[in-house]
């Protein structure tokens, strides 16, 4: 039984070669496909354009040596739309002579998995529901950015505190293996595109690089469990301290009652 | 103690002492009654000017006097937020716990943190001094209780945090 590949071997040739070139390379190509189906690829290189492939194809339909274009339904066009947005555009209107043809935006083309977190996305991470906290990498070294929100105004001043305590340990030099934090009402720029609701905090955006030494060997389950439940230390800290106050109100109270 | 609390706390104590000279007065209006009259400001012949004592903009108190009962209004300083958190906190407590207090206010006059109610009973019942001393010294202990729970909140937030930078080491 002939089995036929969907996608033209041509094609997928002349677009892996493009994709996989060190250096961006110049492809004007044209080529025919069972006889009726016409593709063209162009590929510039020039440093006004950025680099985009034109992939252009239209089906010939010859009946009694008529030579006619079919019309392409709008539901085709839904769907190629939806293939990968960002990645793949319908240029309008098509080249002269074609029916379609498409714009490959090779800058945002994932590259392959290892590579994807170059590409510095964050990861959104949610350990515990609600509070979702982010991951990205950056030059030799992993950022996790902690967006920090608390019910209660007296979580908050106990919070902040706290991190500008944490923040003032952590630049101390005897704390200088320990992951650099920051603490800071804004969200970090790489975070910028994230849902706007992990981006509205009360109690700012706590931060920490994590580089290669924290997690060699044994200290790599050690980091993550901290990371993950950070904003459970966080709570709970919280918790004591407002158990201290009210301790210490008492107290205080008490001996103020004293002299009645 | 900085000597700019000393003088506040010595010029209330003055107008303090000036002031609690509180007798039994029955209300004019309605029989039977014995209101304090500071409250109800009914007549205005019975109520004094009130005085104002400001120690800077923060923190200020205020005299309000009548012919039997007075009434003290005290700002207490708050230079951050958790300092503000603390001395919600506290001073609510404590309102919520007036009856223990005796001449404390349950609810604080607008604008301020805390008030005190005295009438002319408890003048009667109570030392005018040891009332006047006990306000002063309350006054005191605020401010020195909200900076102590200040640092021991710091402190311990220090603490906690470098137990947890620790783990990463």
């Amino acid at each position: 039984m002939a089995y036929l590949e969907r996608s033209s071997p041509t094609l997928k040739e002349a677009l892996l070669k493009i994709y996989r070139a060190e250096k961006p390379i110049e492809i004007d190509q044209h080529f025919y496909e069972f006889g009726s189906i016409q593709y063209h690829i162009k590929c510039s290189v020039s440093v006004s354009d950025p680099k985009i492939v034109y992939v252009s194809t239209s089906t010939l339909l010859q009946t009694q040596g008529i030579v006619t274009l079919k019309e392409i339904s709008s539901h085709t066009y839904d769907v190629i739309k939806k293939i990968a947005v960002g990645v793949i555009a319908i240029v309008n209107p098509p080249q002269l002579g074609f029916q379609l043809t498409l714009g490959i935006h090779l800058d945002n083309m994932p590259r392959d998995d290892s590579q994807a977190m170059n590409n510095d996305r964050p990861i959104r991470i949610v350990y515990h529901p609600s509070e979702p906290f982010y991951v990205f990498k950056q030059l030799e070294k992993m950022t996790a950015v902690f967006p920090m929100n608390f019910k209660d105004d007296s979580d908050v001043a106990i919070a902040t505190s706290f991190f500008q305590e944490l923040v003032e340990v952590g630049n101390q030099k005897e704390m200088g293996k320990a992951p650099q934090c920051n603490w800071s009402p804004i969200p970090p720029p790489q975070l910028r595109g994230e849902p706007v609701q992990d981006l509205t905090t009360n109690s700012g955006f706590v931060s920490f690089d994590i580089t290669s030494r924290h997690v060699e060997g044994k200290r790599l389950d050690k980091t993550v469990w901290n990371l993950l439940n950070f904003y459970a230390y966080v709570k709970y800290h919280i918790k004591c301290s407002r158990g201290y106050i009210q301790r210490r109100i008492r107290t205080r109270m008490a001996s103020l009652v004293k002299v009645f | 103690m900085a000597s700019s609390l000393r003088l506040y706390l010595a010029c209330i104590k003055n107008t303090l002492e000036a002031a609690m000279c509180l007798q039994n007065f029955p209300c004019q209006e309605v029989e039977r009654h014995n209101k304090p009259e500071v409250e109800l400001k009914t007549s205005p012949e019975l109520l004094l000017n009130p005085v104002l004592i400001c120690r800077n903009e923060a923190e200020k108190c205020l005299i309000e006097t009548s012919i039997n009962s007075l009434r003290i209004s005290l700002k207490v300083k708050q230079a951050d937020e958790l300092e503000n958190i603390l001395t919600k906190k506290f001073l609510r407590f404590l309102s919520m716990r007036a009856e223990a207090f005796q001449v404390l206010r349950r609810k604080p006059v607008q604008g301020y943190d805390i008030s005190f109610l005295i009438t002319n009973y408890h003048c009667e019942e109570m030392q005018k001094q040891k009332l006047i001393d006990f306000i002063v010294q309350f006054m005191e202990d605020i401010e020195k209780e909200i900076s102590e729970l200040k640092i021991s909140v710091n402190t311990r937030g220090r603490l906690v945090a470098t137990e947890f930078l620790k783990q990463f080491m």
